[in-house]
């Protein structure tokens, strides 16, 4: 399949950050590259570095979207080398003209064979394995979740002194906190470490601080005493309840129980936010076309590996996709790689938002049958963006929404609107709305930010 | 009080207090009530967790029906609509380029491209094109069109940026001017002097009673710009100033008016030093009518009474190296009108610094008149003093800036050949190229193929000064120049610095030449 090069305002949405993007213009002098090449399936080159052996860089451009590599150790995801060599082809394409060498064909061949491997494992009988002696997988299964039961009581009894004592106790305790998080980790229940510690950061901060922290430790204790009732629970929520404690499914699991959908799906967002040193989180929120379907991509980096694919916002992807089991199906996986496929044009280029009312009550659904949630989706018609004193707003349907933006891509997307009602996605976390792209029905320029913030995972 | 703010009441000072829901909470009014009443009945209120439990059984109603507040505030007008054309894709990369890696002047010149091409640039470059008009007022007049109707649109909704707001521009001068520094009160004080002299001058006038010696000299010197004969009368006040250097500055500025009365009392003592006299010609000369008339240059006897009124000095100070007659004829040369010296002679200023120059006097009236052109702007006067001989100028920058551009260049020009080198020949280039221009074609070549040696023996290796100015002298180079320039060498072995400053250098070079061929691409 052959494509044009990428347009520079393509390469940039791929950029992790800003300071990504200002690294990469600063490497765009093919002066800096002695080896330049293109096919119709890559594109690469040799960055001169810092060091004596220069840099490989590769962009496999078959799929959907463009997937990187190169042999530097930046952390960034793509890296600046990656980012620039596209930018380069966007500026001349005529300049590459290297033949390709034997470290992009051997990628190249490695990356079919897993996708091949991948698609045979995907359409052979699911889970032949596990499958043998199912009776093992349950004792292992029955196993963790008596350990993760006994973080639960524990925690339950730390929580049950805490409503006893009063949350105004609650301001030097943030060590037994942590030491309690840590022993959540011991038990297997991350999940539960995690929310207990997202609770503490808010304490003594703002005004309603107590109501705050009182909604985190309500929804906690009702955590606690869904892992204690376990049996009892639907296997749907069974399910949302082992993610929740942070015993995410594995692609196979996934696979044997998840609920496939074909659809040509529409790449609504695409978020990066750094967690630990070195891993790099990656949520792709994809719109089906015929289902009306919205699906979240949940990959992670570790030191600036490849992701097995790319994405660029506004494109269309035909694939399966194959949902976490659940209440409210919203994390997916991709089956198989997807092909890239034309977008509708015109009016239908992105979807359009459905009446405000009716996204709010879907939202209330979803939020029902999967409580543990911590983020949705949300696409808002008719929605103005604007700043007052206290940061970014939303003026959607006579009500006033907060809004989690940076000053850099507050204006960028005021600049954007100018006044006019949006479309606008971004991701709901129950208070305030993280935007993360928005367009003009009709308009094929649209505005988008993969800055996810600084919150924990 | 709604259950909610009770169970907040309860959590606060904890469960061992006793606490209920409200009363009329769980009558089952709707879904969300009989499931408080449903939890809340689960277990006795100081059954372990029970309070946490009630409270996020609600926490979890409240955010599925949660429920924007109303808004108080109209959403944003909606901007105009463009009156220009919108910059294609790639006027659009180019500038997201430039404006992030400059140089500055290749930023003033792609913006002046494009505001003469009727531009305005993507949404998505306005906000950088706003910072950048906040700390560069230098871009502001072409950034205004570029900005377009959305740009000054999204200004009004920053008041960083109220710059690009007509509004803002006003408001700001008259509070600068009356609150703002000495520097912002001297910018107030320059704009308003090209645009209305008159107005400036008065703005000054009301004020200068009030102000101090320094500022008074500091603002003084403004109103050589638009200096006009209805300037006389305040600086004939400013004559008698209590500050010596008010006074001397109202004298050099009196001196440049050629009808007020301090140039006329000034002719009158220098006529008589002035000898007009027929020199003898040649043969040929006399028969070709070509007897140049030649005048003789003589200094004051004795000093005058009456001088010291028009600011000049009797008495020689220390550490003078003229003598007394030569500090008397100094001080009236600097305080004569230049056209007083052509218009009697009947020389050109050429003719009449050659003829100064090799005379007895000459240190005397090169200096005077090197001064009272600075004040008296004439580019045949300041081109005459700059070949009058290289050292008496360690500065000649400010000479150079009075030459047309054609003029100064081969000034420059004819600098190289005589073998200045840099880093003084390209300071002194830089320093005389307006902020977005370049250079003619003649000197940018000679300047290419000097910088082009430069680079070939690895200059940049070094010199860190060279290696900041590279970018901005590519932009500031003839595009002439630029046709023949090679990628400069590289090498694996370059230090990470050095590689830098190649890159930017080639950077800012690929970027020149897009803009160039997309001004020649209509």
């Amino acid at each position: 399949m052959s494509r044009k090069p990428f347009s520079t305002d393509e390469v940039l949405a791929l950029s992790p950050d800003d300071a990504s993007a200002k690294a990469a213009r600063g490497l765009v002098a093919p002066g800096k590259w002695p080896v330049l090449g293109a096919s119709d399936s890559a594109v690469w080159g040799e960055c001169q570095g810092s060091g004596s052996k220069p840099y490989q860089t590769q962009v496999d451009i078959s799929g959907a979207g463009p997937t990187f590599r190169c042999s530097c150790p930046s952390r960034k995801f793509p890296c600046k080398h990656g980012l620039a060599l596209l930018l380069l082809q966007a500026q001349d394409a005529a300049g590459f003209t290297a033949a390709e060498p034997a470290w992009v064909s051997e990628w190249l061949v490695s990356r079919k064979e897993r996708a091949e491997k991948k698609e045979t494992r995907a359409s052979a009988p699911p889970a032949a394995a596990e499958a043998a002696d199912p009776a093992v997988a349950a004792r292992r299964e029955n196993k963790r979740f008596d350990r993760m039961g006994a973080g639960a009581q524990e925690l339950g009894l730390w929580l049950d002194d805490l409503g006893r004592r009063g949350l105004a106790a609650l301001a030097g305790q943030q060590d037994k906190a942590q030491a309690m998080t840590a022993r959540m980790v011991d038990a297997q229940a991350p999940g539960l470490g995690q929310r207990l510690s997202q609770a503490m950061t808010l304490v003594g901060k703002g005004a309603d601080w107590p109501a705050r922290v009182l909604e985190r430790m309500g929804k906690l204790q009702l955590l606690v005493d869904a892992t204690l009732q376990r049996e009892r629970l639907p296997p749907s929520l069974q399910a949302d309840l082992r993610q929740a404690l942070g015993w995410p499914f594995e692609r196979d699991e996934v696979l044997a129980a998840g609920e496939t959908v074909t659809d040509r799906w529409q790449v609504l967002a695409q978020g990066m936010a750094e967690r630990e040193a070195r891993l790099t989180e990656r949520r792709v929120w994809l719109h089906g076309g015929q289902s009306g379907r919205r699906a979240l991509l949940v990959d992670f980096s570790y030191a600036g590996k490849a992701f097995e694919q790319g994405w660029l916002v506004g494109q269309c992807v035909a694939a399966n996709l194959v949902f976490y089991p659940g209440g409210d199906p919203q994390r997916a996986l991709l089956a198989a790689p997807g092909e890239a496929v034309t977008p509708p044009a015109g009016p239908d280029a992105f979807p359009s938002a459905s009446q405000a009312a009716d996204e709010w009550q879907a939202l209330a659904h979803r939020m029902a049958a999967n409580p543990w949630a911590e983020r949705w989706p949300l696409l808002l018609g008719a929605a103005r963006p604007l700043r007052r004193d206290e940061g970014w707003a939303l003026h959607a349907g006579g009500r006033l929404l907060p809004l989690a933006l940076s000053d850099t891509d507050g204006w960028l997307l005021l600049a954007f609107s100018g006044g006019r009602a949006l479309e606008l996605f971004g991701e709901w976390d129950g208070a305030v709305l993280r935007p993360l792209s928005a367009w003009v029905t009709g308009e094929n320029e649209g505005w988008s930010t993969s800055s996810l913030g600084g919150e924990g995972a | 009080m709604t259950a909610w703010h009770s169970l907040v009441q309860a959590v606060l000072v904890g469960s061992d207090k006793p606490w209920s829901l409200p009363a009329g909470t769980g009558s089952g009014a709707d879904a969300v009530d009989r499931l408080l009443r449903d939890t809340y009945g689960l277990a006795a209120p100081d059954a372990p967790g029970q309070l946490l439990r009630v409270a996020g059984a609600l926490a979890l109603c409240r955010q599925a029906g949660w429920q924007a507040p109303t808004a108080t505030l109209a959403p944003p007008a909606l901007a105009p609509v463009e009156t220009r054309h919108p910059a294609g894709a790639d006027w659009s990369s180019l500038l997201a380029d430039v404006l992030e890696h400059g140089p500055q002047r290749l930023q003033l010149q792609l913006l002046q491209a494009m505001a003469r091409a009727g531009l305005h640039a993507p949404p998505r470059l306005i906000p950088a094109l706003l910072r950048l008009g906040r700390s560069t007022a230098l871009a502001r007049p072409d950034l205004l069109p570029v900005l377009g109707e959305r740009g000054r649109w999204l200004a009004a909704q920053n008041p960083e940026w109220a710059w690009a707001c007509g509004v803002g521009e006003s408001a700001d001068s008259t509070t600068h001017w009356e609150h703002g520094s000495l520097e912002q009160r001297l910018a107030v004080l320059r704009a308003e002097r090209v645009l209305a002299p008159d107005a400036a001058r008065a703005r000054l006038e009301a004020d200068w009673s009030g102000l101090a010696a320094k500022d008074r000299a500091a603002l003084q010197g403004v109103l050589v710009t638009g200096l006009s004969a209805g300037d006389e009368p305040f600086l004939t006040v400013q004559l008698k100033d209590r500050s010596s250097e008010v006074r001397s500055g109202a004298a050099d500025l009196l001196a440049a008016l050629p009808g007020s009365a301090y140039a006329a009392r000034m002719a009158a003592r220098l006529a008589p030093l002035c000898q007009l006299a027929v020199a003898r010609a040649g043969l040929l000369q006399r028969i070709a009518g070509l007897a140049a008339p030649a005048v003789s240059f003589e200094a004051p006897l004795q000093k005058d009474a009456d001088w010291k009124a028009d600011q000049i000095d009797g008495d020689l100070p220390k550490y003078e190296s003229l003598g007394e007659r030569g500090w008397w004829l100094y001080q009236l040369a600097r305080r004569g009108s230049l056209a007083w010296w052509t218009g009697h002679s009947g020389l050109d200023a050429a003719a009449l610094v050659k003829l100064a120059a090799s005379s007895d006097w000459a240190e005397a009236l090169l200096r005077g008149w090197h001064h009272a052109v600075l004040t008296q702007p004439d580019p045949d006067w300041a081109e005459a003093l700059l070949h009058s001989g290289k050292r008496r100028h360690a500065q000649p920058a400010p000479l150079l800036a009075l030459l047309t551009p054609g003029r100064r260049e081969a000034w420059q020009l004819a600098q190289l050949d005589e073998g200045q080198l840099p880093p003084a020949a390209l300071d002194a280039c830089l320093a005389s190229v307006g902020a977005s221009d370049c250079w003619g074609a003649a000197l940018s070549l000679r300047l290419a193929q000097l910088l082009r040696q430069l680079l070939d023996r690895g200059a940049l290796l070094n010199d860190y000064a060279l290696r900041q100015q590279m970018p901005d002298l590519i932009c500031a180079l003839h595009p002439e120049a630029l046709v023949d320039w090679p990628d400069p060498p590289r090498s694996d072995d370059e230090t990470p610095g050095l590689s830098d400053s190649l890159n930017q250098l080639e950077q800012a070079l690929s970027d020149r030449r897009r803009l160039l061929q997309l001004i020649s691409t209509p």
